[in-house]
């Protein structure tokens, strides 16, 4: 344990003085996060789609229906009730709005009426605006016409599931699956093949510490680089973009781990096939760029040919990407995202053992 | 009990034979060299020693334990210097030391192996800063951490100045002092000369002559060596005639002879010179080393 620790302590000690490698670890992810941010990202003007189920068919129900569409930000849609809760799960209405049958009537003998209202919370902002615009609008029609604005009230209810993703929800876990994928494949490739061409490895071995154990350090370190990855881009995230993180840090962290792991080994591997260090940085890059742009982290993959969504299904950073979104933006559980786990522990595994199956000292 | 005991050792790789049946024994407390021209196989059989590498056949023991059986308990007990050994660009000499202290179960004190180095004014330099000689200097300590009774020492000085070869080799008489069995390989004559107590003299992965410097030089060399140069090159059959040489040989324009009467043979060569209308120059004569028991041996020089 006490050289376990020793190693390392060094082996962040070293790597936090390589200027270059902490630019890449850090301050890379968050250039390629923030040009991706601001260039794909960008909402512009605020447009509300607001559903309406009018059952009642009143003067009063009309009368502020044609409220809300005389106001130019807002563009309104009639429909059924399932309908316009369906499409309010798909995000593509901020708010819906129900009148009941019997509305008009109650409000005009001036018993108070309620208009229910299910509002869309995937954007914290987005939903205030709506809210507070919608209430506005409906206290004005109630002065206007009853001269009571009182009976009239909205009950506000929040949609649940709202599969309210924006582009940035997507992008920042996919920019932190490649990040960590980087990290793992090529940072431990080639330091392995690095101390194993100056003679560093020969020398650990006329001593009594065991490969694993000098070896292990080495991981632990990229593991734990790869949570400060995470916490540093999160963060940055969350604040430039209104990233929402949802997701539970045990098993945010659970997945980061799993993915660090399996792209070490991956590393790993490469480093003990590839004859020379820089050998083992070209195969490192000839795997992971092409993994990069197939495997659907940057972009969303739903709308490419049939033939990409297959190679990108075999390959682990889809896998990855997916659990980091699912854990992080889609608050699941690592229940739900057992298939990634077990694709990338899987790939991990046999990874580590041709790593270990053809490991040479020199 | 001998501190290393080698037994009929071989190690092949294809055809060449890297270590052809070697035998030694080091006995504790010696400082042994293992002298020989590049490719000799002093490494091999140095790492074979140090559980680096696997013999095709033959016995090693270090300190009556067997090499293949208990490796573990070897490599707690003896201290490696490899030849090439670059260590971790980004840490601190002391870092460095650290970190190889906590390899080991049982270690000296960081200061202690810093103060055994001479590595006192650098411990806080990185070790990519290092010079060449502080580098083995930093080698040498990492070889000591443990506090090893035996220590392997693979060409500690090759490639530094003069200046920076005296500080290893006060380094190593200080093992010596601390009664350390050290192995040293080089192809430094003069480097065997002064620190070895015996010398193996290793060629083409054999032992060919062992023993103390001086009883080899006594037994292979005790004539007297003339070294000169000539103007102009003279038939080998002239200089071999002359008075008391028993032996000749050329490098380009330097001749060197081996006499049993020296003073003799020197004025005979400034004669036949004057006979053959050449003139001799750069005229030396010296003790033999140990370079003229492996030039006596093998007709090469160590350093070719």
């Amino acid at each position: 344990m006490k050289n376990y620790s020793k190693m390392f302590l060094y082996e962040m000690k070293m790597t936090l003085r390589e200027r270059e490698a902490v630019f890449w670890m850090f301050v890379f992810p968050l250039l390629i996060m923030l040009i991706l941010g601001f260039v794909f990202g960008s909402s512009g003007d605020i447009k509300l789609e607001i559903g309406v189920v009018d059952l009642d068919g009143s003067e009063v129900s009309q009368a502020i229906i044609q409220a809300l569409e005389s106001i130019e930000a807002i563009e309104v849609v009639m429909g059924g009730e399932d309908e316009e809760r369906a499409e309010l799960k798909d995000d593509k209405r901020n708010a819906v709005l129900i009148i009941e049958e019997g509305f008009g009537d109650k409000v005009e003998r001036g018993q108070s009426g309620e208009i229910t209202m299910y509002i869309n919370r995937s954007d914290v902002t987005t939903a205030q605006i709506t809210s507070s615009t919608v209430t506005g609008i409906v206290d004005k029609i109630g002065q206007s016409m009853v001269q009571a604005p009182q009976l009239i009230t909205i009950n506000e209810k929040e949609e649940e599931d709202v599969e309210g993703f924006e582009y940035v929800d997507f992008m920042v876990p996919g920019v932190l699956a490649v990040v960590i994928m980087f990290g793992g494949l090529m940072g431990y490739s080639e330091e392995v093949a690095i101390r194993r061409e100056k003679g560093i490895l020969r020398r650990v071995k006329v001593s009594p510490i065991s490969l694993p154990s000098f070896l292990g350090a080495g991981i632990l370190m990229v593991v734990i680089m790869a949570l400060m990855q995470a916490v540093v881009l999160l963060v940055v995230g969350a604040s430039v973009f209104n990233v929402k993180i949802n997701g539970n840090i045990f098993y945010m962290a659970m997945a980061v781990i799993v993915g660090a792991l399996s792209f070490v080994s991956l590393g790993f591997m490469i480093s003990s096939l590839a004859g020379t260090s820089k050998s083992a940085m070209l195969a490192a890059n000839a795997v992971a760029m092409p993994m990069m742009f197939l495997s659907g982290v940057f972009f969303s993959i739903e709308w490419v040919p049939t033939a990409l969504k297959v190679i990108a299904r075999m390959l682990p950073l889809y896998y990855f990407g997916d659990a980091l979104r699912e854990v992080m933006i889609g608050a699941a559980s690592l229940a739900d995202i057992w298939l990634d786990m077990v694709v990338l522990l899987a790939f991990g595994l046999v990874c580590f053992a041709l790593a270990v199956r053809f490991f040479r000292w020199e | 009990m001998p501190a290393i005991l080698i037994e009929d050792l071989k190690k092949h790789y294809g055809e060449v034979k890297a270590v052809d049946g070697i035998n030694l024994e080091v006995e504790e407390g010696e400082i042994f060299g293992i002298l020989g021209p590049n490719g000799a196989g002093k490494t091999t059989t140095l790492e074979m020693v140090e559980t680096l590498r696997k013999p095709d056949s033959g016995r090693i023991q270090v300190l009556g334990m067997d090499v293949g059986e208990e490796p573990k308990a070897i490599k707690e007990s003896i201290g490696v210097q490899l030849q090439t050994t670059v260590f971790f660009d980004k840490l601190k000499v002391r870092e460095t030391i650290d970190l190889f202290c906590s390899f080991y179960p049982r270690t000296l004190s960081v200061d202690k192996l810093i103060d055994i180095a001479t590595l006192g004014d650098k411990a806080d330099a990185m070790v990519s800063d290092l010079s060449g000689g502080q580098h083995k200097r930093l080698s040498i300590a990492l070889a000591l951490v443990n506090d090893p009774r035996i220590v392997f020492l693979d060409e500690p000085t090759t490639g530094l100045d003069p200046q920076a070869r005296r500080r290893i080799w006060e380094i190593v008489e200080g093992l010596r002092d601390e009664e350390k069995t050290v192995v040293i390989t080089t192809h430094y004559i003069e480097e065997a000369e002064y620190l070895c107590d015996r010398v193996a003299v290793m060629d083409h992965g054999r032992i060919v002559a062992w023993g103390t410097p001086d009883d080899l030089i006594d037994e292979y060399v005790s004539d007297g060596i003339i070294t000169f140069r000539l103007t102009r090159p003279v038939e080998e059959g002239i200089i071999e005639k002359i008075e008391g040489v028993k032996s000749l040989s050329r490098r380009d324009d330097e001749y060197m002879v081996i006499t049993p009467t020296p003073q003799k043979t020197l004025l005979s060569i400034f004669a036949m010179a004057h006979d053959q209308g050449v003139e001799a120059d750069d005229v030396n004569m010296k003790r033999a080393t140990l370079e003229d028991v492996f030039l006596k041996i093998t007709g090469r020089r160590i350093r070719e």
